[in-house]
């Protein structure tokens, strides 16, 4: 036997070296010159995003949100929280909140924005679903644990970090009395149901919320002394939107490190779902208006330093300026 | 109980807002006993899934009865059976239907799936299973999930005024979309399965009808909507295969007259049924057909690309 | 995916010899009963004395089905969304199951759609006054599951209860809160024998377009071509009863069809032709109307 044959040289098709190697899939991806993901995306471009406000019919607002692969529809719904009936009676009356006297019941007061009022109400109910068969790792039933920490960041956006309803917006008052009683709240179900999942739900999935709160038209709603009931006016012309604050939108990277022979990290503008299966490092950060940063979060690794940091925060703020174009002439 | 797991509302619960003026107009019809809308139905909008649909039926009246049919639907597999589950010498086909909490008018819908929704979800599945060569794929599960993102309505259930169509439609809708996601999925089928609704509507009184004997026999409708405003008689929804002639799936309400020989009223709502059937089949055929081009086109495109090598193994 | 109420242990060599004979002219149907056939059942009524109407039902195979119906006065909310079929409550539990088992839901759901058809006039009888109304719980319990499909045991068991059931006389006046009379002896029959009689489900199979079969058995039901549960509606005014509800059940898919062309064992596929269905649905009128005289007797017995 010939012992002179070279050993026969191992080739996958791509698809398979995807598989059996992500990570090294991905490096060599961001190894060549000029580097580029395997989406065909250089490491800074995000994916290019669409809106469409109110498609649906028995939301007040909605929005449908879609940036490459990754689509959500997110609809508010307003429904009434009556403090007259039931335990806002047996807590002993109504309570007076004017907003300079915002302190009653433990409230802290206007310097938080109003997150206490909303928080010890509950007035916004913020929640993503996943399990809609938009990727296959999710499934129908309670929502897993990635759905309920999206939740929750998504929640803590809305209320501390931007602030963005304020509880005045959502009372119910009595007009006619001599001193002013919120007699009911509005509470804001706010659903998030993600349709196809290919990574970085978070940002599209926000950008929808802010979508469908700034498309919200509710009735005007008024206390009945007569019925001792809160009643809407079916007249489509009072209804209005709601007072929101400052806009401000999120922006994702995946960090990926030892990419060039000197260990440099490359980061990764809105990584889709194979990059963040890949990716141990991330980070997030909130901008708003006026190029404020109104939050970062990154965990995961040590990658990326302050220089890195310095670039997500650049990028964000175009994203900034690319999310609030569209969504401001989404609604006209 | 509070959901431990979702943030939940206030727990003195909401209610949805009451309108001062409840006078509730029935809306009258606007269009031909027989007109169909026309269905929007695209192929493959969940690209993570094995195969995909999105369906759309716009409204036949204007504010404030303008509410739409809006379905998604992902189909995954065929895929393993998961190791605990028992030996199937077929695929399993499992159907999970679910209204989005804001698709229903009035009051919000919870999150966990009710008995409306686990009723529509059996009767997809059964629609659907004899459409699959489900004896091509043993030991495999297919899974459909449809998301109902916006309804008509009529969801209320039927009582003395009339039988409500909401769910047919929903169920009709649902199942043209599945079948839509399963042949993008590339599941071998023998057929393509569409909905369709029909009723027997009490006539209007205005009607222009000149024999007197045909005032008091019902008006059949074709594609139904509860915004349409007809007090409906009975009702059908069938799944069919327009391809083989076949019913897959027929749910009827309210009283169907049955007589001998002659055409009655229980043929007159199946071949109304079957006929909007029909027609929606020449859509989804449209859908498939669509999708099918592409996906050549795509195969040729990406043929070429991988010849191209864009990264090397070798290292 | 939810345990199928079709699964059975029979080997698909079991299964094809099942199919041919059901398929024969005339069918030979495992227990020789005839096409139209029931399993003989035991049927009572008012056995809980403190439901307003109950009745029990055990059949051959030793499936056992209690239904207990009470009834409670209710204020009708005037504003209220939610139309007249929040009057009635079905609640089926079937032994063993987890109550969303789809069996459970399918069967509440059959039994709540038959009984609130638009010809039904029964919510017409529950409204007490202007603002009072009857609000009606059946609660349906298999006790032990029948080896066949008990949507037939249970929609005659609750056929049998809700004939039995009498609600207190009212004594006050229309615009006064109720005040009902407590002699039991002077309550109201719900369904007196001139108005329209409760509904009925029957569940038929067919098997080769040709053989329609009643009562099938679960091993029948694995390798019928279709199956329907079909709800029919009569009264005593009318001889032939009314169709008011038709439904599709899961078949065949477990099962095995004989294939003649190439001779080999294929799963069957494929749906029903339309002339199918409605000789099915036609042939359930006849046998329902046998099923009615049948329950009218039980009912005479008592």
């Amino acid at each position: 036997m010939a012992s002179s044959t070279t050993p026969p040289v191992l080739s996958f098709p791509p698809q398979t070296f995807q598989k059996l190697s992500p990570s090294s899939y991905l490096l060599r991806h961001l190894q060549s010159t000029p580097p580029i993901r395997p989406s065909g995306r250089s490491p800074n471009v995000f994916r290019e995003p669409t809106i469409h406000t109110n498609s649906l019919s028995h939301a007040h607002g909605s929005a449908v949100v879609r940036t490459g692969d990754t689509a959500v529809v997110c609809g508010v719904r307003g429904e009434i929280l009556s403090l007259t009936n039931g335990e806002g009676k047996a807590k002993g009356g109504v309570v007076v909140l004017r907003s300079s006297e915002d302190n009653d019941e433990g409230f802290v007061g206007e310097e938080d924005g109003g997150e206490g009022e909303l928080r010890a109400r509950s007035l916004i109910v913020t929640n993503l679903e996943l399990g809609t068969g938009c990727s296959r790792d999710y499934h129908p039933g309670p929502p897993s644990d990635f759905a309920q920490t999206t939740t929750s960041r998504l929640h803590r956006l809305l209320l501390s970090t931007t602030s963005l309803i304020s509880p005045e917006s959502l009372r119910i008052s009595d007009t006619h009395a001599t001193e002013i009683e919120t007699k009911a709240y509005w509470v804001l179900y706010i659903d998030i149901l993600c349709i196809s999942l290919d990574g970085n739900i978070l940002d599209t999935a926000w950008a929808s919320v802010i979508a469908a709160l700034r498309s919200t038209r509710l009735p005007r709603a008024y206390w009945d002394a007569d019925l001792e009931a809160v009643v809407c006016d079916p007249d489509l012309a009072k209804y209005t939107g709601l007072q929101l604050g400052q806009l401000a939108f999120t922006a994702s990277f995946a960090v990926i490190s030892g990419v060039g022979d000197d260990g440099k990290s490359v980061i990764l503008s809105d990584p889709d779902e194979f990059e963040e299966s890949v990716c141990e490092e991330s980070v997030m950060v909130c901008i708003k208006e006026g190029g404020k940063i109104a939050r970062i979060e990154k965990g995961g690794g040590l990658a990326c330093g302050m220089e890195g940091l310095g670039e997500c925060v650049h990028r964000a703020r175009n994203r900034f300026d690319v999310w609030e174009r569209l969504v401001k002439s989404a609604l006209v | 109980m509070t959901d431990r797991r979702r943030i939940n509302g206030p727990s003195e619960g909401t209610t949805p807002p009451v309108f001062a003026s409840a006078v509730v107009t029935k809306p009258t019809p606007t269009r031909a006993p027989d007109s169909l809308r026309k269905i929007f139905l695209k192929t493959s909008l969940t690209p993570p899934a094995t195969g995909s649909a999105f369906l759309e039926l716009p409204s036949p009246a204007p504010y404030p009865n303008s509410s739409t049919l809006k379905i998604t639907a992902s189909v995954y597999g065929p895929r393993p059976l998961p190791s605990s589950a028992a030996f199937s010498p077929h695929a399993r086909l499992t159907a999970e239907l679910k209204f989005a909490p804001f698709s229903t008018p009035h009051k919000r819908r919870g999150y966990v799936r009710d008995a409306v929704e686990r009723d529509l979800s059996v009767q997809l599945q059964n629609a659907l299973v004899k459409s699959i060569k489900t004896g091509a794929y043993p030991k495999s599960g297919i899974d459909v999930f449809i998301t109902v993102l916006d309804c008509e309505g009529g969801l209320d259930g039927d009582d003395d005024e009339g039988v409500e169509v909401g769910l047919m439609g929903v169920l009709a809708g649902a199942i043209t979309c599945a079948s839509a996601a399963v042949a993008d999925a590339g599941i071998e089928c023998v057929d393509l399965v569409s909905g369709g609704v029909a009723a027997l509507v009490k006539r209007p009184q205005n009607s222009d009808a000149m024999d007197t004997d045909g005032m008091n026999a019902p008006m059949l409708v074709l594609d139904p909507s509860p915004a349409d405003g007809y007090q409906i008689l009975s009702a059908a929804v069938v799944g069919y295969m327009a391809g083989r002639e076949e019913v897959t799936l027929l749910w009827t309400k309210g009283s169907v007259g049955i007589l001998d020989g002659e055409e009655d009223e229980l043929d007159l709502l199946m071949d109304g049924a079957i006929m909007t059937a029909t027609a929606v089949r020449l859509v989804l055929n449209e859908a498939v057909k669509e999708r099918m081009l592409l996906g050549l086109a795509r195969s040729k495109g990406k043929l070429k690309e991988d010849g191209g090598g864009d990264v090397a193994m070798s290292s | 995916m939810a345990p199928s109420t079709l699964t059975t242990l029979i080997s698909p060599a079991e299964l094809s010899y099942l199919r041919s004979s059901l398929a024969l002219v005339p069918p030979i149907r495992p227990d020789a009963r005839t096409p139209t056939q029931f399993r003989p059942l035991v049927a009572e009524i008012d056995i809980l004395p403190s439901t307003n109407g109950s009745a029990r039902m055990v059949w051959g195979d030793g499936g056992e089905c209690v239904v207990g119906i009470k009834a409670e006065v209710e204020p009708t909310e005037p504003t209220s969304y939610g139309k007249r079929r929040n009057w009635v409550e079905v609640g089926v539990e079937v032994q063993g199951q987890r109550d969303d088992d789809p069996l459970g839901v399918f069967l509440g759901m059959t039994v709540g759609e038959s009984l609130l058809t638009p010809t039904s006039t029964l919510t017409e009888r529950l409204v007490i006054t202007p603002k009072f109304h009857w609000k009606l719980y059946i609660d349906i319990l298999l006790i032990t599951p029948p080896l066949s499909h008990p949507a037939t045991l249970l929609s005659l068991s609750t056929n049998l209860a809700l004939r039995s059931t009498r609600i207190p006389r009212l004594i006050s006046e229309s615009d006064e809160d109720p005040i009902f009379d407590d002699d039991w002896d002077a309550s109201i029959p719900l369904y007196s024998i001139t108005s329209q009689l409760p509904p009925i489900t029957l569940l038929v199979v067919s098997v080769e377009e040709r053989n329609i079969f009643f009562d099938p058995t679960r091993e029948e039901l694995s390798v019928g071509d279709c199956v329907l549960a079909i709800s029919l509606a009569s009264s005593p005014a009318h001889d032939a009863p009314k169709v008011i509800g038709v439904r599709t059940l899961e078949s065949g898919t477990g099962g095995i069809a004989a294939d003649a062309k190439d001779g080999v064992v294929a799963a069957s596929i494929g749906g029903v032709k339309r002339r199918v269905i409605k000789r099915i649905i036609k042939e359930s009128l006849s046998v329902g109307k046998e099923v009615f005289e049948s329950l009218q007797g039980v009912v005479d017995a008592n």
